[in-house]
């Protein structure tokens, strides 16, 4: 519900390459770290049990759907979590929210809290600078948010040097003292994982990728978003495209992942029979999407400005036809700009209309949220700290944290749902990106004015899960990714936006891809495959 | 006097000579957890690995392109305006014309672009208007090949005008009576302009070349970054954007410093080169060697 779509879509592609968010799995080096990781025992796993859900979630990924906000919220914890300030470096997704001093609902959080909570909060780009710097200079925050997927490099040495190792506090049985951090689910604490010890809580978001959303106004000429195989979905964008209006969007690199799926590419890196593995930019189905994206490029269907930093408005208006977001639930945003649109989400399709496509599915969590090196009744309070903002959604401390106080920054609608009222829209957004981004319990669908929304995209998560592939090394770490695959991810992508847009001939791809595994990928491979877990499915011939 | 002069050195100290120091982190694989103290030195492995990186490269031949297109294109122009200003007669016409041309200047490039952007652009007016005509449009803000081009089109633009008030300054200089005697004598404009305004200008303007050849490597970062992705890093990567892209979004800080550095000394060299080539050809430059006049 809270956007994070524009974070994943800045980083969202780097699930493709599932090299920079391996950053953050588990093990230091490839050996004793991974070996140290698999003993670990992760926290107890106790769901919040004051809620059913209007439509069930699953292990598979499925998100719970509610069709309202539950009435009578519950208090999940039991008293304020501070004493003293604390102080914690966040990024904000949305427009930077009024500073504490004029920001009413921030205030009322910190009454809340019992000390103020003081958030140094960055923009979008920009963060991994911002960190490096804070870093550098010794004075840290209590509290600073680690991204998976923006590149911040070296991240076991650096938690080993500089964060406070929290193992004891919170493996096994130890975590039940912190109900609402027992509710997030071992999948997502995997995240928090680096050489053997948890150094935060993770920041669970949606289970689902990248997925295309197109404007039904505008498909209906040509008989929908849905095509059956890769030339009837050229057919059709060429014939949207005319005048000022266009097809798709301008980022290629995230419409080539959509096209991936349909030629059957694999996330991130394809697990072959004899437990091999070969690189998403290796296969030749990526290659074939490659010369397909050129295909579309040349046909003059991408809309073209390559600098349109946010789509969706145009989206909306027709202007272009689709674009790609993170998750089905990422309706919710062309709702905020038109209230009448609900949009398609494209089911991938084979390529050929015969071979089975594949649907990537995403990380799961945006990180974890490590804390300073300090003394156990410190850890403590912020421990209790993380507890009260990851509360689930429905409880009392939910609504405290994403719409502030009844009457004032929300007020209910007819139907009991929770909604923020005009102070509210001003001092709402970018505090709470800016919270969610750094805590986070684990995710639903809720649409407050649209409960046939909830319906549809539970709908359409179900079918999307039926060619799920999920990123083989996810929650393992090689040594060689942390420290040089964002640099080789850039500069192959560099090369295939050359091919795709024409200044580059499809020979340049083996030359780039040479590069790329003599730069470190052939390295990585080794340190992915040595720490392959057993139960990952093989996904190749 | 030496009160008056406090303020400046620390300034100059504080953010110049002072941050220079940090430059030692190119000998190092700096890591920022770690800090300058506690990174291990590798000597020059950082040079090395930068000689055999060809992006590295890359960067360099489209720096060293961009700034040829720059010094060829770019620094005759402020020069020409400077004319065309000081041989206005009306005062008010003077100023007017001088305050537009000048004003872009002040313009970030953020909104520079975004107004080429919007006129040129693929989606900009122009190419709109091909469109209703039934025409062809015409890439000038994403082909590679006439990027340098576009680039200076926009530094022309923005700070032309800008330039021009050095010049203009030097021309103020002029004896008025040089031209009189030379009128006088029956020399025309152009010839007044040849003997007379140019090489009264000339100091100034070898002067400003060699400034702007110590600075040759220096050809903006901005302007560069926001246009990356348009026309790809074939054609827009430069020395300051590599340094950007390997240092600080890759996590390579010393690399990015290694480069950073090499840049230094070549732009150190290149002007110590300029100056003594001004030196040679009689022309002050911008410092003397003791002795001469």
């Amino acid at each position: 519900m809270i956007n994070r779509r524009r974070f994943l879509q800045v980083s969202g592609a780097a699930v493709v390459a599932g090299s920079t968010l391996a950053g953050c799995g588990d093990g230091g080096t490839a050996g004793g770290g991974a070996k140290a990781s698999g003993d670990l025992k992760l926290p107890t796993y106790k769901p919040f049990a004051g809620l059913q859900p209007d439509l069930p979630g699953a292990e598979s990924g499925l998100e719970p759907g509610f069709l309202r906000f539950p009435a009578n919220a519950t208090a999940s914890v039991k008293a304020p979590p501070l004493k003293n300030a604390v102080t914690a470096l966040t990024e904000t997704f949305a427009t930077p929210p009024p500073p504490m001093g004029s920001n009413p609902m921030w205030q009322a959080l910190n009454q809340a809290l019992g000390a103020e909570l003081k958030l140094t909060i960055g923009t979008d780009p920009g963060y991994p600078e911002k960190f490096a710097t804070l870093l550098a200079s010794d004075s840290l925050p209590d509290l600073m948010w680690l991204p998976p997927n923006q590149g911040i490099p070296n991240i076991g040495p650096m938690l080993e040097a500089k964060f406070q190792d929290l193992t004891k506090y919170l493996s096994g049985d130890a975590v039940l003292e912190y109900p609402n951090l027992a509710a997030l689910k071992p999948a997502s604490w995997r995240t928090a994982v680096v050489n053997g010890k948890i150094w935060g809580a993770p920041i669970p978001s949606t289970p689902f990728g990248q997925v295309m959303m197109g404007n039904p106004r505008t498909w209906e000429k040509v008989g929908g978003l849905q095509s059956a195989n890769a030339e009837e979905f050229f057919a059709k964008c060429k014939e949207l495209s005319n005048g000022t209006n266009y097809a798709l969007e301008p980022a290629i690199i995230n419409m080539l992942h959509m096209f991936g799926e349909w030629f059957g590419a694999p996330n991130g890196w394809r697990v072959n029979a004899d437990r091999s593995l070969t690189h998403l930019y290796e296969t030749e189905n990526y290659r074939a999407a490659v010369e397909y994206a050129a295909k579309l490029w040349a046909a003059k269907v991408f809309y073209p400005d390559l600098n349109l930093a946010d789509a969706t408005p145009k989206t909306v208006n027709g202007q272009i036809a689709a674009q790609v977001v993170v998750g089905p639930r990422a309706t919710a945003d062309f709702r905020a700009l038109d209230p009448t649109l609900f949009v398609d989400t494209l089911i991938p399709f084979g390529h050929d209309g015969k071979a089975k496509p594949v649907y990537d599915m995403g990380y799961g969590t945006v990180g974890f949220t490590p804390f300073k090196q300090t003394d156990e009744g410190r850890i403590r309070e912020l421990l209790a700290l993380m507890d009260y903002l990851s509360a689930p959604f429905g409880t009392k401390e939910y609504l405290q944290k994403n719409f502030g106080v009844e009457g004032q920054q929300y007020q209910l609608d007819a139907q009991k749902n929770p909604v923020l009222t005009k102070a509210g829209t001003q001092q709402a957004p970018g505090l709470v990106s800016a919270l969610t981004i750094m805590t986070s319990p684990e995710s639903v669908i809720f649409n407050p004015a649209f409960p046939d929304d909830t319906r549809k995209i539970h709908a359409t998560e179900q079918k999307l899960l039926e060619f799920a592939m999920r990123n083989p090394t996810a929650g393992t770490y090689s040594d060689t990714s942390s420290k040089v695959g964002p640099k080789l991810t850039a500069a192959f992508r560099d090369t295939i936006v050359d091919i795709v847009t024409g200044r580059q001939k499809i020979g340049a791809y083996d030359e780039a891809l040479k590069r790329w595994k003599s730069g470190g990928g052939d390295k990585m491979r080794g340190e992915f495959a040595a720490v392959l877990p057993a139960g990952v499915p093989v996904t190749g011939s | 006097m030496v009160l008056l002069m406090v303020p400046g050195v620390v300034f100059l100290l504080a953010f110049f000579y002072l941050p220079v120091l940090g430059n030692v982190v190119a000998f190092q694989d700096f890591q920022p957890y770690l800090g300058i103290m506690h990174s291990e030195w590798n000597g020059f492995t950082n040079f090395v690995n930068l000689y055999a990186n060809p992006d590295f490269w890359d960067a360099l031949r489209n720096t060293l392109i961009l700034a040829g297109a720059q010094l060829l294109l770019f620094f005759p122009i402020p020069i020409g305006l400077a004319l065309i200003v000081d041989s206005l007669v009306s005062n008010r016409v003077r100023r007017w014309f001088q305050t537009i041309a000048y004003l872009p200047h002040f313009l970030s490039w953020v909104l520079v672009v975004t107004l080429f952007q919007q006129s040129l652009g693929g989606a900009g007016f122009v190419n709109n208007l091909l469109r209703q005509a039934g025409l062809d449009p015409i890439p000038f803000m994403t082909n590679p090949d006439t990027f340098p081009l576009l680039v200076v089109a926009q530094l022309v633009w923005k700070d032309a005008g800008w330039a021009m008030i050095i010049f203009l300054a030097a021309l103020t200089t002029v004896d008025v009576s040089l031209y009189e005697a030379a009128a006088a004598d029956g020399a025309g404009r152009w010839r007044r302009l040849w003997h007379i305004t140019l090489p009264s200008l000339r100091t100034v303007i070898v002067l400003l070349l060699i400034l702007r050849i110590g600075d040759i490597l220096s050809v903006g970062f901005e302007q560069f970054i926001l246009q990356r992705d348009s026309v790809g890093p074939g054609a827009a990567e430069v020395l300051d954007t590599f340094t950007y892209y390997a240092g600080v979004v890759g996590g390579d800080w010393s690399s990015g410093a290694a480069a950073g550095l090499a840049k230094g000394v070549v732009g150190a060299l290149l002007l110590w080169g300029a100056n003594s080539l001004a030196h040679r050809l009689g022309e002050p430059g911008i410092f003397q060697r003791r002795g001469s006049s």
